[in-house]
């Protein structure tokens, strides 16, 4: 019977686990956008992209795309249109994105309000604007975040 | 003559000069008007070829008005310090505009992208900058009116050199011009005997009034 009780409990003990690494794995970020806000009259061109949150515009410099946990896409956006970096580029310059604390491997996720590392907090604190969006806490960068 | 016997200096450099040299229409970033922007000087040489020189014109502004004020600011690219400005040029693989047809290069110091550059505080708060007097993918590219997927465009800049020909218009683009100066730089990097490949970029740095901080448009 106790044998029986143990064997139930471990069963129990390991879907909870597999549910918890699928709900990680969900919260997994595929795409964040860096952006900042511009008033209402900003005229961006073709090649810079903007978006509207509510009724403020926004203004993206820089898109960053994972697959497989590793960062497979990276572009700079210019007014002439984006410059899109290899990952031979950015592992031989790391100063191209090191600067945007973005990893190379894609280490971040989403925990309650904030986009964090897994292992630790990363230096910039951000505010959750609703599900896709996270605005830097003491900056103007807004980041959107594709999972 | 060699003017460099030790061949330590033998390749193609790209000095971009303080003298202006006319003006060329850029799109003032954030808006769709069209601004007035210096051309600039520039002087290429080579230490192996005595013989070789060759002289085009750069925009070195990039006007923003993102706030739409009617005030251009000035998020142009100025070395940090006037003695170290020495960049090694590398080529774009794909041009720029990215598959338009026109060569493009790009800035690097000590092997980064991420190069010193005096402070610009426009250029952090519109978001162009990560760091007040760092930046990133400055480039020489295609500057003025150009043709870009068979229209005309006017190039803007947030920090870029436009190379521009003087006379440009909406009917006498950059694109052949720009190319033409690319090549002729590349191809004479790529005849060097030590340092194939190899371009360097002298910027001569402007200071005080010769740097204009913002423009009425």
């Amino acid at each position: 019977m106790n044998i029986r009780i143990i064997k139930i409990i471990s069963i129990f003990c390991l879907v909870v686990q597999f549910a918890c690494c699928q709900n990680q794995d969900e919260n997994k970020i595929q795409e964040i956008l860096i952006a900042t806000s511009v008033r209402n009259n900003f005229v961006s061109s073709d090649e810079n992209a903007d978006f509207i949150i509510g009724d403020k515009k926004y203004w993206v410099h820089y898109k960053v795309s994972y697959k497989n946990d590793t960062l497979n896409q990276f572009k700079k956006y210019l007014p002439e249109g984006p410059i899109e970096y290899s990952i031979e580029e950015l592992r031989n310059d790391t100063a191209i994105y090191k600067s945007l604390k973005i990893p190379l491997r894609q280490n971040l996720q989403i925990y309650g309000d904030a986009l964090y590392e897994r292992s630790q907090k990363l230096d910039i604190e951000l505010i959750k604007l609703d599900e896709k969006h996270f605005m830097e806490k003491n900056g103007k960068r807004v980041f959107v975040i594709k999972k | 003559m060699r003017s460099d016997p030790d061949g330590a200096l033998d390749y193609p450099i790209i000095t971009i000069t303080k003298q202006k040299a006319g003006t060329a229409d850029q799109r003032v970033i954030g808006q769709s008007s069209i601004i007035q922007a210096d051309l600039y000087k520039a002087v290429v040489t080579d230490t192996e070829d005595a013989n070789f020189r060759m002289e085009f014109t750069v925009t070195r502004d990039a006007w923003e008005d993102v706030d739409g004020d009617g005030v251009a600011r000035n998020t142009g690219f100025e070395p940090k310090d006037g003695k170290i400005n020495h960049y090694t040029a590398k080529e774009m693989p794909n041009g720029y505009p990215n598959g338009n047809g026109t060569e493009a290069l790009k800035l690097t110091q000590y092997g980064s992208e991420e190069v010193h550059a005096a402070p610009n505080q426009t250029a952090v708060d519109i978001g162009s900058r990560d760091k007040l007097s760092t930046a990133k993918g400055i480039m020489l590219h295609v500057g003025g009116n150009y043709e870009k997927g068979g229209k005309n465009s006017t190039a803007a800049s947030l920090g870029c050199f436009g190379v521009c020909n003087p006379k440009n218009s909406a009917t006498n683009q950059a694109n052949n011009y720009t190319n033409k100066v690319m090549n002729t730089i590349q191809a004479q990097a790529a005849k060097s005997t030590t340092n194939p490949g190899k371009i360097e970029v002298i910027i001569q740095k402007r200071t005080g009034n010769e740097y204009p901080d913002n423009k009425n448009y």
